[in-house]
């Protein structure tokens, strides 16, 4: 019987290559036609480069057959959040204010992804410039999960995720500030990862808040990931914040748990009131255990301080890097009658949705004269206390473990209060605003719909994360 | 905006934000609330804290004051919707009426 390419993990795709069972064209060819049968419905893709992809497959092909040696990434083809920049694809961010602008240049993760001989197929939804967790907030249309068409696919970085769980790719790039790569790789039931802060370049990123942002992969494995960012990570001289240097050693890979110590943050588990994602997060640390790692109880304290925490360092650093879309260089041109101050103001007022102006405004609220003291530089004095409880934490265990989520997927449109839907990222801000690396892996056999489990590793254990993710689910 | 006694108007200027009557009331109501939220931080210990301004600890990044070529100049100014030859072309800004708001 014929395999569905589009039900493999790319190592798997990239394995059928070299055993010479399909070509990069087949495998492109099985994802659009799913896209052209499906997608109608889950609305993951803003855009489809369906002439771009079949080029870039058809010259891979030839070079295979020329008896090049396969890239790395040969068989992967990668869907693109689109706040990141691909030459000539359009970058929108999921905003009017930017219809129309279509970057000329790479981002240096697309560039390193392309040199790797992964292909572009597209660029997916998002809430608007990344300020959502549900991709409801998309200034052109909500994207679906594909589990549940009634249900979000979380977000920001929806789109992404619903279209690597509904077969439309073989992995997809999001960007994670405050839990926007795990939170809908968690409700989709796919791998998403948020690397350590730095590690992986953000040039050609459309900035949110840039003292968090990070680009992630999203994929159908752990192994996936790990491939990917084998290949995106790294020093760029464009991205002053990349680390120089790699902080740790290579090590060998390990995927056994024996010996490793698990800390389960006890101030987590308290949020937990939803009988699924408890059961699967229960069952997840028993596999943990049975397979040879010691579980242990722990504290952060801080961590009830962190969703505020992170809404007025978010919103201050947004309403900074958003006072660029002027009406003048990118996107949509602003009226020429008014003067430059209307010009301004007016499109800014037309062209953003309401939750990036919601952001902007507090932004510059927390920022003012006579509320700075109060509300931002009071926001970065507890964010060291945020960073302590994790190097605290992580003197005594390798690795922590929590559900990624309080609940599973909701239903689309029953979240409609601003501050309930910044509290779906009550287990993910956190690590954002200490720069640590974390994973969102889905729990196996969680129910109907799917259960994201997040491991956190102190900063530069990526690979200690990888390793506890694989080792946890391998059959 | 009497529970916190914010002037919304005034920091919908400093957001360069002209907003419309039917978006004006529910981001009033919003702005409260979460300014009410956000200030449960207040909470938190931090009499004795520095603060996080950078999370990796790297130190300032120089590099050597050279010019290098930029490929990518033209692409991008002509990405504007209006452009004079090489430049950006904007509305004048030394006569214009309206008034500096802030």
């Amino acid at each position: 019987m014929k395999t569905d390419l589009t039900k493999l993990d790319g190592l798997a795709l990239r394995a059928k290559l070299t055993a010479k069972e399909c070509t990069c064209g087949d495998i492109v060819e099985a994802y659009l036609k799913a896209i052209a049968e499906r997608d109608g419905d889950i609305g993951s893709f803003l855009f489809v480069d369906g002439h771009g992809v079949h080029a870039a497959a058809e010259s891979l092909d030839a070079r295979i057959k020329a008896g090049e040696s396969l890239p790395p990434l040969a068989g992967f083809v990668v869907a693109v959040k689109d706040n990141i920049a691909v030459k000539n694809m359009p970058a929108t961010a999921g905003s009017k204010i930017l219809e129309g602008y279509a970057p000329p240049y790479d981002a240096t993760v697309i560039s390193r992804l392309r040199t790797a001989g992964a292909l572009i197929i597209g660029k997916t939804n998002l809430d608007e410039f990344g300020m959502g967790a549900s991709t409801e907030q998309s200034a052109f249309h909500p994207t679906k999960n594909p589990h549940d068409l009634t249900r979000v696919p979380g977000g920001s970085s929806g789109g992404s995720a619903a279209a690597v769980a509904a077969g439309f790719c073989t992995a997809a790039f999001g960007t994670d500030t405050g839990g926007s790569v795990r939170q809908p790789a968690a409700f989709c039931g796919v791998v998403g990862m948020r690397p350590t802060y730095g590690r992986v370049s953000r040039y050609g990123l459309i900035a949110l808040a840039s003292s968090m942002d990070t680009i992630g992969p999203i994929t159908r494995s752990v192994a996936d990931a790990r491939a990917i960012l084998s290949v995106v990570s790294g020093y760029d001289g464009a991205d002053a914040t990349t680390l120089p240097v790699a902080r740790k050693k290579q090590r060998r890979k390990r995927t056994a748990l024996k010996g490793l110590r698990i800390g389960l943050p006890r101030e987590y588990l308290e949020g937990v009131t939803d009988r699924q994602v408890r059961t699967a997060y229960d069952a997840f640390c028993e596999r943990l255990r049975v397979r040879g790692a010691a579980l242990v109880d722990c504290s952060l304290p801080t961590t009830p301080h962190a969703i505020p925490t992170y809404y007025v360092l978010m919103p201050a650093e947004a309403s900074s890097n958003l006072a660029r879309y002027d009406g003048v260089r990118f996107g949509h041109v602003g009226r020429n009658d008014l003067g430059h101050r209307r010009m301004y103001a007016q499109l800014r007022g037309e062209r953003f949705g309401m939750e990036p102006k919601r952001r902007i405004m507090v932004g510059a609220f927390t920022l003012s004269a006579g509320y700075a003291d109060r509300y931002y530089h009071a926001a970065q004095r507890v964010r060291t206390l945020i960073r302590e409880d994790f190097e605290k934490a992580f003197r005594n265990v390798d690795v922590l473990v929590t559900p990624s989520t309080p609940t599973v997927a909701f239903p689309l449109g029953s979240v409609s209060d601003p501050i309930a839907m910044y509290r779906q990222d009550v287990f993910m801000s956190a690590a954002s605003l200490a720069g640590t690396p974390a994973i969102s892996v889905p729990a196996p056999a969680a129910g109907p719909l799917p259960v994201g489990i997040q491991l956190i590793a102190s900063q530069g254990g990526d690979e200690i994360l990888l390793d506890v993710a694989e080792g946890s689910l391998a059959v | 905006m009497k529970k916190n006694n914010i002037d919304v108007d005034r920091f919908a200027a400093l957001s360069n934000l002209e907003l419309s009557e039917e978006s004006f009331g529910p981001l009033k109501k919003d702005f409260a609330a979460i300014v009410d939220f956000v200030g449960e931080l207040q909470r938190a210990d931090i009499s004795e804290t520095e603060a996080t301004n950078q999370v990796t600890d790297l130190e300032n990044v120089f590099r050597a004051d050279d010019v290098v070529p930029f490929p990518h100049h033209r692409a991008i100014i002509e990405l504007s919707g209006r452009r004079h030859e090489n430049l950006f072309r904007v509305p004048g800004v030394f006569d214009e009426e309206t008034p500096h708001e802030d």
